[in-house]
């Protein structure tokens, strides 16, 4: 039924139409691909980015300025340990099509779920926590008053994860927590003597400044610095992401290169903040004791933000809190619900999702209420001691991990080789064994 | 009421009352509509591994007594469609096709039935979660404690569909039967609760014409992550079986290299459709039009209008409305297709229509689009070029989409 355009007249103006539409059509394709390559930046950096966190930017400044370079080594241990967890949990994911707490819930039934929802509930919920004492730090280095800040925010990503663009929000989150790759430009501004960076990194020491009284000793501060750099919630999102992808097992040497260039991104940062901080605070009167307030965190960025350096602190500080803060409760409360198999939805109303609901709120307001209970003294406390919970907990994770990914009903012959079950046994082993030292020490007293 | 729980690690004693392990799994062959339970899988060292439940003889209070002395226990011999119910069905997901949406086997409901124990429903309630604890009674008395009773929250098994994207448990796959005879937009809504793995294996069970339902209903991320996994034929199989509007908005969202191998894979007449539909910004009329539409020229009369629309066969979406035009497009006329029914057969069209049509230029916007629709009470609107010709429709429920907010679609699920 459709008819040429007969006269000449007609046709010059159907092949105008024609080169507009293409115009148009190029534009499309133009934007289309930004948007298309903001989609598919790799869970492995994304996940590595969330380290970066309130609990891992008090964590990693407290090991520069109390032990200078002297706790630098142990980043390549970590750094292998990382890789080798994330990589098991990515393989999980590709083989099986199945999130984390999914699999323990089918491999392991409903009480060891029970227990592991009881884990990782605690350990992101201290994470949480963590968080508001990052956005209570970061505010009140602009001047705004402790309850305010962290209740504020707490009603306002409450209701920005409930009802609004949720993307959005997230990438402008991201977008701030990303000035802190300013601790890269300032580790090179301090020159530090690039020898002993180098050596620091690769020959092992047990030697430190004789840590001040009150100071947490060298083995929490280790089980710390583990527990910040792979934390249990990483595992979970790693592996949700993936599954949402629907990547494959035919893509997983993808995943894996994804795993191991965020993991190292996530190290290298946390290395220079610790340089930065171990050639600007270190030898100011900070060595042996610990940070004590956002305030001297913040010192550090002096060299290249000058007077400045408070407000660009702040700035970073509140970007990375917030984007855990707005993601935590909620990814926290969907896993737990989708193991248990209950309504699970930002969508749903109360009644249908009661589950999903209470955890998310509990989780947002404990973290918010109890940063403005213990007041502004203890925010450099409650972000670092919270990420010793997650190293502690930890090894929970690990283990049934490591089952999983040795399992041959489930992986067949992509389970676990020798130097996976090596690697990340010896984490497992030597976390708990720093546990169990820490807490043997702690009990009598020595 | 039996439940799995109430099987599982129950002593299996013989006919001597001497044990001989505790009970592992059930293992069921399946059957329509009810699973049969053909054996015992046992956990101990006096008897075999699996255990034929024809030498079962009584069972009460945890305890399973065999007819027979351990010494005469032969290992049960595996049948194809065998399932183990504690390995392969609890604890894993389903989709209760009644409630339309994915839940989780938290215990499994058994029936005696002339002999032989079937199995008849899934619990999926927190009464079922607690059995598993051995905190059901705990967790009653709490509830009537405020005065109400926990509910059993049970779907009867002929309500189930099983997902198994997962080659090792080839038994269960059965075809997504009952799945697929669901409304798409209520697969979509499962297909969005799932996993990638999970979806994939559901779309490949689809037939073409349920999968580009479903697809036209599914969010932009799942179209976009389904496409890019299917193979090509399959993909532009589905793409033909949308309609041009879905099939070009899902393919703008593409990246372009997978965009034109798929358009290369679709027939001509359809490929020609959603290029031309691409040519459109997204946030226009023209981005929102199909092409899908009905247009004669003015010189029929109603018989043979009615002649040419069987032969048309057009799709529901797009028999609201007959447009008549001129040999070079132009929209003359629009007439409703009662108008056309009721009309004496011999009366020509050009008599019968309305000549002052309502349409829309190609580069309006969605909400004036969705504006004109509703102020002029039309189930669709002509959209036109600048010198009149018609490029195609946008329908009624396009312009719905664009001005009613996402939240507010995923609500209706729950009416």
């Amino acid at each position: 039924m459709k008819t040429p355009p007969q006269t000449a007249a007609l046709r010059r103006r159907a092949e105008e139409a024609v080169a507009a539409r293409r115009e148009r059509r190029a534009h499309h394709r133009r934007f289309g691909g930004v948007r298309k390559y903001l989609a598919i930046i790799g869970p492995g950096l994304i996940v590595a980015n969330a380290g970066n966190d309130a609990g891992g930017i008090f964590t990693y400044s407290n090991t520069g300025s109390k032990y200078g370079l002297n706790l630098l080594w142990t980043f390549i241990p970590i750094l292998l340990a990382l890789i080798v967890t994330q990589e098991m949990v990515a393989r999980l994911g590709c083989v099986t099509g199945k999130g984390l707490m999914d699999l323990i819930r089918e491999r392991f039934g409903v009480r060891w779920t029970l227990f592991a929802s009881v884990v990782v509930i605690v350990a992101n919920g201290g994470t949480v926590l963590a968080e508001f004492a990052g956005i209570g730090g970061a505010l009140g280095l602009l001047g705004v008053p402790l309850p305010v800040a962290v209740l504020g925010s707490a009603a306002m990503l409450a209701i920005l994860v409930l009802r609004a663009n949720r993307r959005l929000v997230e990438r402008v989150f991201l977008a701030m927590g990303l000035t802190f790759v300013s601790y890269i430009v300032t580790a090179f501004m301090v020159h530090p003597r690039w020898g002993d960076v180098v050596r620091a990194v690769v020959v092992p020491t047990l030697s430190h400044p004789p840590l001040k009284p009150g100071a947490t000793s060298y083995t929490t501060d280790v089980i710390t610095l583990i527990g910040t750099t792979i934390t249990p919630y990483m595992q979970l999102f790693l592996q949700s992401s993936i599954v949402d992808k629907g990547t494959s097992e035919k893509e997983l040497n993808y995943a894996r290169a994804d795993v191991i260039s965020g993991s190292t991104f996530a190290v290298a940062v946390a290395m220079f903040i610790v340089i930065t901080t171990a050639y600007t605070l270190f030898p100011h009167g900070f060595a042996g004791q610990d940070l004590s307030s956002a305030a001297d965190a913040a010192q550090a960025l002096r060299p290249l933000a000058g007077d400045h350096a408070t407000q660009l602190f702040a700035v970073g500080l509140l970007g990375a809190s917030l984007l855990a803060a707005a993601v935590l409760p909620l990814s926290t409360a969907f896993v737990v619900c989708e193991a248990f198999g209950a309504e699970r939805s930002v969508q749903s109303r109360f009644g249908e999702a009661p589950l999903f609901f209470v955890l998310f709120m509990l989780l947002l307001l404990t973290g918010a209420v109890t940063v403005a209970l213990l007041g502004p003294g203890s925010i450099a406390a409650v972000a670092i001691g919270t990420q010793t919970l997650d190293g502690v907990l930890l090894p929970v994770l690990l283990v049934f991990i490591l089952i999983l990914a040795n399992d041959r009903r489930l992986l067949g012959r992509y389970r676990n080789g020798p130097v996976n079950n090596v690697i990340a046994g010896a984490l497992t082993v030597v976390l708990s064994a720093l546990t169990a030292y820490l807490v043997v020490t702690t009990l009598t007293g020595l | 009421m039996i439940f799995l729980s109430d099987f599982l690690r129950a002593d299996v004693v013989d006919v001597h009352q001497r044990t001989v392990g505790k009970v592992r799994d059930l293992i069921v062959r399946m059957g329509d509509p009810y699973p049969t339970v053909i054996a015992l899988a046992v956990r101990g060292h006096a008897a075999p591994a699996t255990i034929d439940w024809s030498v079962v003889r009584a069972w009460e209070n945890r305890e399973i007594s065999l007819g027979v002395t351990a010494a005469d226990l032969k290992e049960h011999e595996p049948v194809p469609e065998e399932v183990w119910l504690g390995r392969d069905v609890l604890d894993k997901q389903i989709v209760d096709t009644d409630g339309r949406r994915v839940v989780r086997v938290n215990d499994l409901q058994l029936q005696q039935s002339n002999g032989s124990v079937l199995l008849v429903g899934v619990d999926i309630g927190t009464r079922g979660l607690l059995r598993r604890l051995n905190a059901e009674h705990v967790g009653r008395r709490l509830r009537r404690l405020t005065g109400g009773d926990l509910p059993q929250r049970l779907i009867s098994w002929d309500a189930v569909d099983t997902l198994h994207s997962d080659e090792r448990s080839v038994k269960l796959r059965i075809s997504h039967r009952k799945l697929s005879k669901m409304h798409p937009a209520d697969i979509a809504e499962i297909v969005g609760q799932l996993g990638g793995r999970d979806r994939e294996a559901i779309f490949a069970s689809l037939d073409d014409e349920i999968a580009a339902d479903t697809l036209e209903e599914s969010s932009e991320e799942v179209q976009a992550q389904i496409l890019s996994r299917l193979d090509d034929e399959r993909a532009a199989d589905i793409l033909e079986a949308m309609s041009p509007d879905e099939a070009a908005d899902l393919l703008a969202d593409l990246p372009e290299e997978r965009r034109e191998q798929l358009i290369a894979k679709m027939e001509a007449g359809e490929a020609q459709d959603v290029e031309e539909l691409l040519a459109y910004g997204e946030d226009t009329a023209g981005g929102l039009m199909t092409t899908e539409y009905v247009a004669i020229p003015a010189s029929l009369t109603a018989a043979e209008a009615i002649d040419r629309l069987r032969e048309l066969e057009p799709d529901a979406e797009s028999i609201y409305y007959v447009y008549v035009i001129d040999d070079d497009e132009r929209l003359l006329g629009v007439l409703s297709l009662r108008d056309l029914i009721v009309a004496q057969p011999a009366t020509p069209i050009a008599d019968l229509m309305i000549k002052r049509v309502i349409a829309v230029p190609v580069d309006a916007r969605p909400e004036d689009v969705a504006g004109v629709i509703a102020k002029y009470n039309l189930l669709a609107v002509p959209v036109v070029d600048d010198d009149d010709r018609i490029q195609g429709i946008v329908t009624i429920d396009d312009a719905l989409d664009t001005v009613m907010p996402a939240g507010m679609k995923r609500r209706a699920r729950a009416l």
